[in-house]
């Protein structure tokens, strides 16, 4: 199964996973088969209500009532349905090319889309977020082990961040005594 | 016609040869009568003609047994004390083997048309197809027991009567071309629908809910098929379910109700329904499971985004600011669609 890679319109990538039964169903067609008469209307009319494109609500609605549309006519279909007005550059991608999701929110696409890549400096400000729920965690199972609390070498850890030259190096500055999560 | 003791006494020679002249007569006229003879043996003919009927004694000389009946110029026989001779009077007991029916024929002949008004089965057998402006609201006096069969070539509203007309869910039916109706004749001209078969093969009375039956979750006398439960208000509309360990969340191969499942960041995934709901003010429910940390973590709905009809955004966090991946997650949506 493929995704399809978005850029929101606030730079965040955004990536979609179509349900296994949308092709099923928009091969066969039926899907509101057992429906009153004029609910096919009504989808299209509170798809648009929602934001949906008019012309995208009617392709995806038709699609799922008619049927008949190729695998690749699908990932088109929701591509426009589920996608379109969240962002721009769709790309339809295997899941695997994507970056780990360890600093998921740092994700980035180039202005003309392309694949994913990590800003490191937004990385950078995870890692050392990440490091502080860790301790803070640590802390307070220390806590209710009445143990000593953690103490963070502070300038070990920020130097390392700072310094670390892509976003592996970056992953692996991380104090030893903490569990990573 | 006369009748005789059949027992010749001694006399002189001619009122001898007048007894003997009446016993001859007596048996060649069947001991004919309006009262039986007065003096009886066992297996002596009768013909009773106050009511035209041929009898027998039997062996015990104890009674008088029906043989036939005569009517005009025709003789009916009896079987068991009842006339023989049409198929209305015959009943079970007088049957002892089964009727054999002619290769394609029917009991009644023929599936006898009615195009306007109202069929009778009284005088157009037991099977009648309906068409152009024939109703179905009362179907002819028959004896009780009765079966007909309606077979409908036009759309009719059959309507409802607790006692002539009695419909199953004791509500009216609106007949569509080729649904076919059995019915039970109850005497009087009263009728019980016994079986309605719709034309595409489901049935009316005990069989599937509609849809609005589905949605009004109200009625006790059908019965929800897996087409349509998913309509009933308590039914969940949506739901997906996944991992996140694949990189994720993974294509929502376990969903239902669902277009596409969308990551939009850690912890926040958006829901896009398939079919859009009437309204957004439907209810998110779920669960998640963090295995590795020491807190837990809820799923709600992610605060700068509000639901819509088609879509919901879900965020999973533990404190409510830190949205944190799931290592699993399941969510679902009730609500009208």
């Amino acid at each position: 199964m493929r995704a399809i890679l978005t850029t929101a319109w606030n730079g965040d990538v955004r990536v979609t996973y179509p349900a296994a039964e949308m092709f099923d169903a928009m091969s066969s067609g039926g899907y509101w088969r057992d429906r009153p008469r004029g609910y096919l209307w009504a989808q299209i009319e509170r798809q648009i209500e929602a934001g949906i494109d008019p012309d995208h609500a009617k392709r995806f609605a038709y699609a799922l009532e008619f049927g008949g549309l190729t695998t690749a006519e699908v990932y088109e279909v929701l591509r426009d349905r589920d996608c379109a007005r969240h962002g721009k550059d769709h790309d339809l991608i295997n899941p695997i090319e994507l970056p780990g999701r360890w600093f998921r929110d740092a994700w980035s696409r180039g202005h003309n889309g392309g694949p994913v890549w990590v800003n490191l400096e937004r990385a950078r400000v995870i890692q050392r977020a990440k490091i502080d729920t860790a301790v803070a965690e640590e802390n307070s199972r220390r806590r209710g082990l009445r143990k000593r609390l953690y103490k963070l070498d502070e300038l070990t850890i920020d130097a390392g961040i700072r310094n670390a030259r892509d976003d592996e190096e970056l992953r692996r500055v991380w104090p030893e005594q903490l569990q990573r999560h | 016609m006369s009748q005789n003791d059949m027992s010749l006494a001694n006399a002189n020679g001619a009122t001898f040869r007048a007894d003997v002249n009446s016993a001859l007569q007596a048996l060649a006229s069947n001991n004919g009568g309006s009262s039986a003879p007065s003096t009886t043996y066992a297996n002596q003919w009768w013909f009773d003609t106050g009511s035209d009927i041929l009898k027998i004694r039997d062996e015990a000389n104890a009674n008088w047994v029906n043989v036939a009946s005569l009517v005009g110029t025709t003789w009916i026989p009896y079987s068991n004390g009842s006339v023989l001779g049409t198929l209305a009077n015959l009943n079970a007991s007088s049957v002892s083997t089964s009727l054999a029916m002619a290769a394609g024929k029917s009991i009644a002949g023929a599936l006898t048309s009615v195009t306007s008004g109202t069929p009778d089965f009284a005088t157009m057998g037991n099977a009648v197809t309906l068409s152009s402006t024939a109703t179905a609201n009362t179907l002819g006096t028959t004896q009780a027991g009765f079966i007909g069969i309606i077979h409908y070539g036009v759309a009719i509203t059959i309507t409802h009567n607790g006692t002539s007309r009695i419909l199953p869910t004791a509500a009216n039916i609106t007949s569509t071309v080729g649904d076919v109706e059995i019915v039970l004749s109850l005497g009087s001209g009263n009728y019980r629908t016994v079986a309605y078969m719709r034309a595409d093969g489901t049935a009316v009375g005990a069989g599937s809910a509609s849809t609005a039956q589905m949605k009004a979750a109200s009625s006790t006398a059908v019965f929800s098929s897996p087409g349509r439960q998913h309509s009933h208000p308590a039914h969940p509309k949506a739901f997906t379910a996944g991992r996140y360990s694949a990189g994720a969340p993974e294509s929502p191969g376990t969903a239902y109700g669902v277009s596409s499942v969308a990551d939009t960041g850690t912890g926040i995934m958006t829901v896009n329904f398939s079919t859009a709901f009437s309204t957004a003010k439907y209810i998110p429910f779920g669960m998640c499971q963090r295995t590795s940390a020491n807190s837990g973590l809820w799923p709600s709905i992610e605060q700068s985004t509000d639901p819509t009809t088609t879509a919901c955004a879900i965020a999973f966090a533990s404190d409510g600011a830190t949205n944190t991946d799931p290592d699993y997650y399941g969510v679902g949506f009730i609500g009208d669609q």
